[in-house]
Protein backbone atom coordinates (compact mmCIF):
# COMPACT_ATOMS: atom_id res chain seq x y z
CA UNK A 1 0.00 0.00 0.00
CA UNK A 2 1.61 3.21 -1.13
CA UNK A 3 -0.65 5.59 0.74
CA UNK A 4 0.37 5.61 4.37
CA UNK A 5 -1.90 3.79 6.78
CA UNK A 6 -2.66 6.99 8.59
CA UNK A 7 -3.74 8.79 5.46
CA UNK A 8 -5.95 5.90 4.56
CA UNK A 9 -7.70 5.75 7.91
CA UNK A 10 -8.21 9.48 7.67
CA UNK A 11 -9.91 9.03 4.29
CA UNK A 12 -12.10 6.28 5.73
CA UNK A 13 -13.12 8.46 8.70
CA UNK A 14 -13.86 11.22 6.24
CA UNK A 15 -16.10 8.88 4.24
CA UNK A 16 -18.12 8.19 7.40
CA UNK A 17 -18.35 11.87 8.25
CA UNK A 18 -19.79 12.89 4.92
CA UNK A 19 -22.16 9.92 4.64
CA UNK A 20 -25.12 10.08 7.04
CA UNK A 21 -25.88 7.04 9.19
CA UNK A 22 -22.66 5.18 8.43
CA UNK A 23 -20.92 3.48 11.35
CA UNK A 24 -17.76 1.74 10.20
CA UNK A 25 -15.58 1.55 7.14
CA UNK A 26 -13.02 -1.16 6.42
CA UNK A 27 -10.62 -2.02 3.64
CA UNK A 28 -9.97 -5.75 3.37
CA UNK A 29 -8.02 -8.11 1.16
CA UNK A 30 -9.97 -10.48 -1.06
CA UNK A 31 -8.81 -13.43 1.03
CA UNK A 32 -10.52 -11.94 4.08
CA UNK A 33 -7.94 -10.00 6.07
CA UNK A 34 -8.24 -6.52 7.49
CA UNK A 35 -6.05 -3.86 5.88
CA UNK A 36 -7.33 -0.60 7.36
CA UNK A 37 -10.42 0.52 9.25
CA UNK A 38 -12.07 3.36 11.10
CA UNK A 39 -11.42 3.86 14.81
CA UNK A 40 -14.92 2.87 15.95
CA UNK A 41 -14.27 -0.71 14.95
CA UNK A 42 -12.16 -2.75 17.35
CA UNK A 43 -9.46 -4.94 15.85
CA UNK A 44 -11.44 -8.10 16.67
CA UNK A 45 -14.57 -6.77 15.01
CA UNK A 46 -12.55 -5.57 12.02
CA UNK A 47 -11.13 -9.09 11.61
CA UNK A 48 -14.66 -10.48 11.76
CA UNK A 49 -16.03 -8.02 9.23
CA UNK A 50 -13.12 -8.68 6.86
CA UNK A 51 -13.82 -12.44 6.84
CA UNK A 52 -17.58 -11.91 6.38
CA UNK A 53 -17.18 -9.35 3.60
CA UNK A 54 -14.74 -11.49 1.61
CA UNK A 55 -17.16 -14.42 1.77
CA UNK A 56 -20.10 -12.32 0.61
CA UNK A 57 -18.10 -10.85 -2.28
CA UNK A 58 -16.93 -14.26 -3.37
CA UNK A 59 -20.46 -15.69 -3.35
CA UNK A 60 -21.62 -12.62 -5.28
CA UNK A 61 -19.01 -13.32 -7.95
CA UNK A 62 -20.42 -16.83 -8.15
CA UNK A 63 -23.93 -15.41 -8.63
CA UNK A 64 -22.65 -13.09 -11.32
CA UNK A 65 -20.83 -15.85 -13.20
CA UNK A 66 -23.82 -18.20 -13.11
CA UNK A 67 -26.66 -15.73 -13.54
CA UNK A 68 -25.14 -12.50 -14.88
CA UNK A 69 -23.57 -11.84 -18.25
CA UNK A 70 -20.87 -14.39 -17.54
CA UNK A 71 -18.03 -11.96 -16.99
CA UNK A 72 -18.22 -12.27 -13.21
CA UNK A 73 -18.37 -8.48 -12.99
CA UNK A 74 -19.73 -7.10 -9.74
CA UNK A 75 -21.01 -3.64 -8.93
CA UNK A 76 -21.63 -3.96 -5.25
CA UNK A 77 -22.98 -6.33 -2.63
CA UNK A 78 -25.51 -5.08 -0.16
CA UNK A 79 -27.08 -6.84 2.79
CA UNK A 80 -29.92 -5.44 4.87
CA UNK A 81 -30.19 -7.02 8.28
CA UNK A 82 -32.18 -6.09 11.36
CA UNK A 83 -30.41 -3.09 12.75
CA UNK A 84 -28.19 -2.18 9.84
CA UNK A 85 -26.86 -2.37 6.32
CA UNK A 86 -23.62 -3.73 4.93
CA UNK A 87 -22.18 -2.47 1.64
CA UNK A 88 -19.17 -3.87 -0.16
CA UNK A 89 -17.53 -2.63 -3.35
CA UNK A 90 -14.34 -3.60 -5.12
CA UNK A 91 -11.47 -1.29 -4.31
CA UNK A 92 -8.05 -1.60 -5.94
CA UNK A 93 -6.47 -4.85 -7.10
CA UNK A 94 -7.15 -7.61 -4.58
CA UNK A 95 -9.03 -5.41 -2.11
CA UNK A 96 -12.60 -4.53 -1.13
CA UNK A 97 -14.12 -1.60 0.72
CA UNK A 98 -16.90 -2.37 3.23
CA UNK A 99 -19.21 0.03 5.07
CA UNK A 100 -21.67 -0.73 7.87
CA UNK A 101 -24.54 1.75 8.23
CA UNK A 102 -27.72 2.16 10.24
CA UNK A 103 -31.06 0.82 9.06
CA UNK A 104 -32.31 4.17 7.83
CA UNK A 105 -29.27 5.02 5.74
CA UNK A 106 -29.74 5.92 2.08
CA UNK A 107 -28.23 3.10 -0.01
CA UNK A 108 -27.86 5.34 -3.05
CA UNK A 109 -25.76 7.87 -1.18
CA UNK A 110 -23.61 5.24 0.47
CA UNK A 111 -22.91 3.44 -2.80
CA UNK A 112 -22.16 6.70 -4.53
CA UNK A 113 -19.75 7.90 -1.86
CA UNK A 114 -17.97 4.55 -1.64
CA UNK A 115 -17.46 4.42 -5.39
CA UNK A 116 -16.26 8.01 -5.37
CA UNK A 117 -13.61 7.15 -2.79
CA UNK A 118 -12.51 4.12 -4.78
CA UNK A 119 -12.21 6.24 -7.92
CA UNK A 120 -10.05 8.72 -6.05
CA UNK A 121 -7.72 6.36 -4.28
CA UNK A 122 -8.52 2.86 -5.52
CA UNK A 123 -5.02 2.43 -6.84
CA UNK A 124 -3.76 2.71 -3.27
CA UNK A 125 -6.28 0.24 -1.86
CA UNK A 126 -4.55 -2.90 -2.99
CA UNK A 127 -3.54 -6.28 -1.60
CA UNK A 128 -1.05 -7.84 -4.02
CA UNK A 129 -0.95 -11.62 -4.44
CA UNK A 130 1.56 -13.57 -2.44
CA UNK A 131 4.66 -14.60 -4.35
CA UNK A 132 4.47 -18.21 -5.49
CA UNK A 133 6.38 -20.51 -3.14
CA UNK A 134 6.26 -17.84 -0.45
CA UNK A 135 5.69 -19.61 2.82
CA UNK A 136 4.72 -18.06 6.09
CA UNK A 137 7.40 -16.71 8.36
CA UNK A 138 6.04 -18.58 11.34
CA UNK B 1 -33.71 -47.99 6.06
CA UNK B 2 -33.77 -44.23 6.51
CA UNK B 3 -31.31 -43.74 3.65
CA UNK B 4 -33.69 -45.40 1.21
CA UNK B 5 -36.89 -43.73 2.32
CA UNK B 6 -37.43 -42.17 -1.11
CA UNK B 7 -36.40 -42.83 -4.69
CA UNK B 8 -33.81 -40.12 -4.55
CA UNK B 9 -32.23 -39.44 -1.23
CA UNK B 10 -30.13 -36.32 -0.86
CA UNK B 11 -27.56 -36.31 1.90
CA UNK B 12 -25.81 -33.16 3.00
CA UNK B 13 -22.17 -33.85 3.70
CA UNK B 14 -19.51 -31.43 4.90
CA UNK B 15 -15.81 -31.71 4.25
CA UNK B 16 -13.71 -30.14 6.97
CA UNK B 17 -10.10 -29.92 8.09
CA UNK B 18 -7.28 -27.43 8.36
CA UNK B 19 -6.00 -24.91 5.86
CA UNK B 20 -4.53 -26.45 2.69
CA UNK B 21 -5.39 -30.04 3.52
CA UNK B 22 -7.24 -30.62 0.22
CA UNK B 23 -10.93 -29.91 0.92
CA UNK B 24 -11.50 -27.79 -2.18
CA UNK B 25 -9.49 -30.27 -4.25
CA UNK B 26 -11.74 -33.11 -3.09
CA UNK B 27 -15.03 -31.32 -3.87
CA UNK B 28 -13.70 -30.38 -7.32
CA UNK B 29 -12.44 -33.85 -8.11
CA UNK B 30 -15.70 -35.68 -7.33
CA UNK B 31 -18.39 -33.19 -8.28
CA UNK B 32 -20.54 -34.06 -11.27
CA UNK B 33 -21.79 -30.47 -11.58
CA UNK B 34 -19.62 -27.41 -11.99
CA UNK B 35 -18.55 -26.86 -8.40
CA UNK B 36 -19.30 -23.55 -6.75
CA UNK B 37 -15.96 -22.04 -6.11
CA UNK B 38 -15.23 -19.29 -3.64
CA UNK B 39 -11.49 -19.42 -4.13
CA UNK B 40 -9.72 -16.13 -3.75
CA UNK B 41 -6.11 -15.32 -4.47
CA UNK B 42 -4.03 -15.39 -1.32
CA UNK B 43 -2.70 -11.89 -0.75
CA UNK B 44 0.36 -10.61 1.03
CA UNK B 45 -1.93 -9.60 3.90
CA UNK B 46 -2.05 -13.30 4.79
CA UNK B 47 1.69 -13.85 5.17
CA UNK B 48 2.22 -14.98 8.73
CA UNK B 49 -1.51 -15.67 9.14
CA UNK B 50 -2.26 -18.38 6.59
CA UNK B 51 0.51 -20.92 6.93
CA UNK B 52 1.13 -22.55 3.55
CA UNK B 53 4.04 -24.63 4.76
CA UNK B 54 4.06 -27.93 2.91
CA UNK B 55 1.62 -26.66 0.28
CA UNK B 56 3.76 -23.82 -1.09
CA UNK B 57 2.13 -24.17 -4.53
CA UNK B 58 -1.23 -23.20 -3.06
CA UNK B 59 -2.17 -19.77 -4.41
CA UNK B 60 -5.86 -19.50 -3.56
CA UNK B 61 -7.97 -20.04 -0.47
CA UNK B 62 -11.67 -20.68 0.18
CA UNK B 63 -13.44 -17.68 1.71
CA UNK B 64 -17.03 -18.97 1.89
CA UNK B 65 -17.52 -22.64 1.02
CA UNK B 66 -17.13 -25.15 -1.78
CA UNK B 67 -20.23 -26.80 -3.14
CA UNK B 68 -20.53 -29.83 -5.38
CA UNK B 69 -22.79 -32.81 -5.97
CA UNK B 70 -22.24 -36.49 -6.67
CA UNK B 71 -24.73 -39.31 -7.30
CA UNK B 72 -23.43 -42.53 -5.81
CA UNK B 73 -26.20 -44.53 -7.48
CA UNK B 74 -29.74 -43.99 -8.78
CA UNK B 75 -31.06 -43.38 -5.30
CA UNK B 76 -28.34 -41.64 -3.43
CA UNK B 77 -27.14 -38.11 -4.09
CA UNK B 78 -24.58 -36.40 -1.93
CA UNK B 79 -24.51 -32.64 -1.59
CA UNK B 80 -21.00 -31.69 -0.66
CA UNK B 81 -20.08 -28.58 1.26
CA UNK B 82 -16.41 -27.85 1.76
CA UNK B 83 -15.78 -25.63 4.75
CA UNK B 84 -13.17 -22.86 4.82
CA UNK B 85 -10.23 -23.91 6.98
CA UNK B 86 -8.85 -20.83 8.67
CA UNK B 87 -9.96 -19.66 12.07
CA UNK B 88 -11.34 -16.37 10.72
CA UNK B 89 -13.99 -18.34 8.83
CA UNK B 90 -15.01 -20.72 11.62
CA UNK B 91 -18.09 -18.61 12.32
CA UNK B 92 -19.53 -20.09 9.11
CA UNK B 93 -19.29 -23.66 10.33
CA UNK B 94 -22.42 -23.71 12.50
CA UNK B 95 -24.58 -22.79 9.54
CA UNK B 96 -22.80 -25.26 7.30
CA UNK B 97 -23.23 -28.03 9.85
CA UNK B 98 -26.97 -27.55 10.24
CA UNK B 99 -28.82 -30.34 8.47
CA UNK B 100 -25.59 -32.21 7.88
CA UNK B 101 -25.85 -35.98 8.11
CA UNK B 102 -22.17 -36.75 8.03
CA UNK B 103 -18.73 -35.30 7.57
CA UNK B 104 -15.34 -36.10 6.13
CA UNK B 105 -12.37 -34.80 8.13
CA UNK B 106 -9.33 -34.48 5.90
CA UNK B 107 -5.93 -34.66 7.59
CA UNK B 108 -2.39 -33.95 6.47
CA UNK B 109 0.18 -35.74 8.63
CA UNK B 110 2.57 -32.80 8.41
CA UNK B 111 0.01 -30.70 10.24
CA UNK B 112 -2.17 -33.06 12.21
CA UNK B 113 -2.96 -30.53 14.92
CA UNK B 114 -4.90 -28.49 12.36
CA UNK B 115 -7.60 -31.17 12.35
CA UNK B 116 -8.28 -31.24 16.09
CA UNK B 117 -10.61 -28.32 15.94
CA UNK B 118 -12.75 -29.94 13.23
CA UNK B 119 -12.98 -33.22 15.13
CA UNK B 120 -13.93 -31.40 18.35
CA UNK B 121 -16.65 -29.45 16.61
CA UNK B 122 -18.13 -32.55 14.96
CA UNK B 123 -18.11 -34.47 18.23
CA UNK B 124 -19.76 -31.52 19.92
CA UNK B 125 -22.46 -31.34 17.23
CA UNK B 126 -22.92 -35.11 17.37
CA UNK B 127 -22.30 -35.32 13.62
CA UNK B 128 -20.97 -38.72 12.49
CA UNK B 129 -17.72 -38.54 10.54
CA UNK B 130 -14.93 -40.47 8.91
CA UNK B 131 -11.31 -39.35 8.77
CA UNK B 132 -9.38 -39.41 5.49
CA UNK B 133 -5.61 -39.06 5.33
CA UNK B 134 -4.89 -37.01 2.19
CA UNK B 135 -1.50 -38.31 1.11
CA UNK B 136 1.00 -35.79 -0.14
CA UNK B 137 3.90 -37.85 -1.46
CA UNK B 138 5.13 -41.02 0.21
CA UNK B 139 3.17 -41.97 3.30
CA UNK B 140 5.29 -41.43 6.38
CA UNK B 141 2.78 -42.68 8.93
CA UNK B 142 0.59 -45.75 9.16
CA UNK B 143 -3.12 -45.34 9.68
CA UNK B 144 -2.71 -46.81 13.17
CA UNK B 145 -0.17 -44.14 14.04
CA UNK B 146 -2.55 -41.46 12.78
CA UNK B 147 -5.41 -42.96 14.76
CA UNK B 148 -3.28 -42.83 17.91
CA UNK B 149 -2.08 -39.29 17.26
CA UNK B 150 -5.65 -38.09 16.73
CA UNK B 151 -6.90 -40.12 19.69
CA UNK B 152 -9.69 -41.47 17.46
CA UNK B 153 -11.99 -44.08 18.88
CA UNK B 154 -11.96 -47.45 17.14
CA UNK B 155 -15.40 -47.04 15.62
CA UNK B 156 -14.49 -43.97 13.55
CA UNK B 157 -13.43 -45.16 10.07
CA UNK B 158 -9.99 -43.93 8.98
CA UNK B 159 -8.85 -44.29 5.36
CA UNK B 160 -6.11 -42.97 3.09
CA UNK B 161 -6.88 -41.03 -0.07
CA UNK B 162 -5.58 -38.79 -2.82
CA UNK B 163 -8.02 -35.88 -2.94
CA UNK B 164 -6.98 -35.07 -6.51
CA UNK B 165 -8.32 -38.38 -7.79
CA UNK B 166 -12.02 -38.77 -8.37
CA UNK B 167 -12.17 -42.49 -7.62
CA UNK B 168 -10.17 -42.07 -4.45
CA UNK B 169 -12.35 -39.22 -3.19
CA UNK B 170 -15.46 -41.16 -4.11
CA UNK B 171 -14.21 -44.13 -2.09
CA UNK B 172 -13.95 -41.86 0.96
CA UNK B 173 -17.56 -40.75 0.48
CA UNK B 174 -18.70 -44.35 0.14
CA UNK B 175 -16.90 -45.16 3.40
CA UNK B 176 -18.86 -42.34 5.02
CA UNK B 177 -22.20 -43.49 3.62
CA UNK B 178 -21.53 -47.05 4.79
CA UNK B 179 -20.62 -45.71 8.22
CA UNK B 180 -23.89 -43.74 8.37
CA UNK B 181 -25.76 -46.87 7.33
CA UNK B 182 -24.08 -48.94 10.01
CA UNK B 183 -24.87 -46.33 12.65
CA UNK B 184 -28.54 -46.11 11.67
CA UNK B 185 -28.88 -49.91 11.54
CA UNK B 186 -27.30 -50.18 14.99
CA UNK B 187 -29.76 -47.59 16.27
CA UNK B 188 -32.69 -49.56 14.86
CA UNK B 189 -31.49 -52.74 16.52
CA UNK B 190 -31.20 -51.12 19.92
CA UNK B 191 -34.51 -49.24 19.75
N1 LIG C 1 0.52 -33.62 -3.75
C1 LIG C 1 -0.76 -33.40 -3.45
N2 LIG C 1 -1.21 -32.13 -3.48
C2 LIG C 1 -2.51 -31.90 -3.16
C3 LIG C 1 -3.38 -32.94 -2.79
N3 LIG C 1 -4.58 -32.42 -2.48
C4 LIG C 1 -4.46 -31.09 -2.65
N4 LIG C 1 -3.23 -30.78 -3.09
C5 LIG C 1 -2.71 -29.45 -3.34
O1 LIG C 1 -2.62 -28.85 -2.07
C6 LIG C 1 -3.09 -27.52 -2.09
C7 LIG C 1 -4.21 -27.29 -1.10
O2 LIG C 1 -5.42 -27.81 -1.56
P1 LIG C 1 -6.86 -27.15 -1.28
O3 LIG C 1 -7.82 -28.12 -1.85
O4 LIG C 1 -6.94 -25.75 -1.77
O5 LIG C 1 -6.95 -27.13 0.30
P2 LIG C 1 -8.12 -26.63 1.28
O6 LIG C 1 -7.60 -25.40 1.95
O7 LIG C 1 -8.29 -27.76 2.25
O8 LIG C 1 -9.35 -26.39 0.46
C8 LIG C 1 -3.46 -27.24 -3.54
O9 LIG C 1 -2.37 -26.57 -4.13
C9 LIG C 1 -3.65 -28.61 -4.15
O10 LIG C 1 -3.32 -28.65 -5.53
C10 LIG C 1 -2.87 -34.28 -2.78
O11 LIG C 1 -3.56 -35.23 -2.50
N5 LIG C 1 -1.55 -34.45 -3.12
MG1 LIG D 1 -10.45 -24.70 0.28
Amino acid sequence: MRSSDQELSWLLENLLQRTPQTRYALVLSRDGLRLSHTAGLSVDRADQLAAIASGIQSLSYGASVEFGDGTGGLRQSMTEFHGGLLFIVEAGEGAHLAVVAGEDADPGVIGHNMNELVEQIGEYLTAPPREPQQSSRL
Amino acid sequence: MPLRSSATTGLKIVIVGGFGVGKTTMVKSVSEIRPLSTEETMTRAGIGVDDAQGVEAKSTTTVAFDFGRISLNDELVLYLFGAPGQERFWFLWDRLFSGTLGAVVLVDTRRLADSWYAIDRLEHHGTPFVVAHNQFGEPTHTLDQIRDALDLSGDVPLVACDARRRESSKAVLITLVNHLHALSSARQVTS
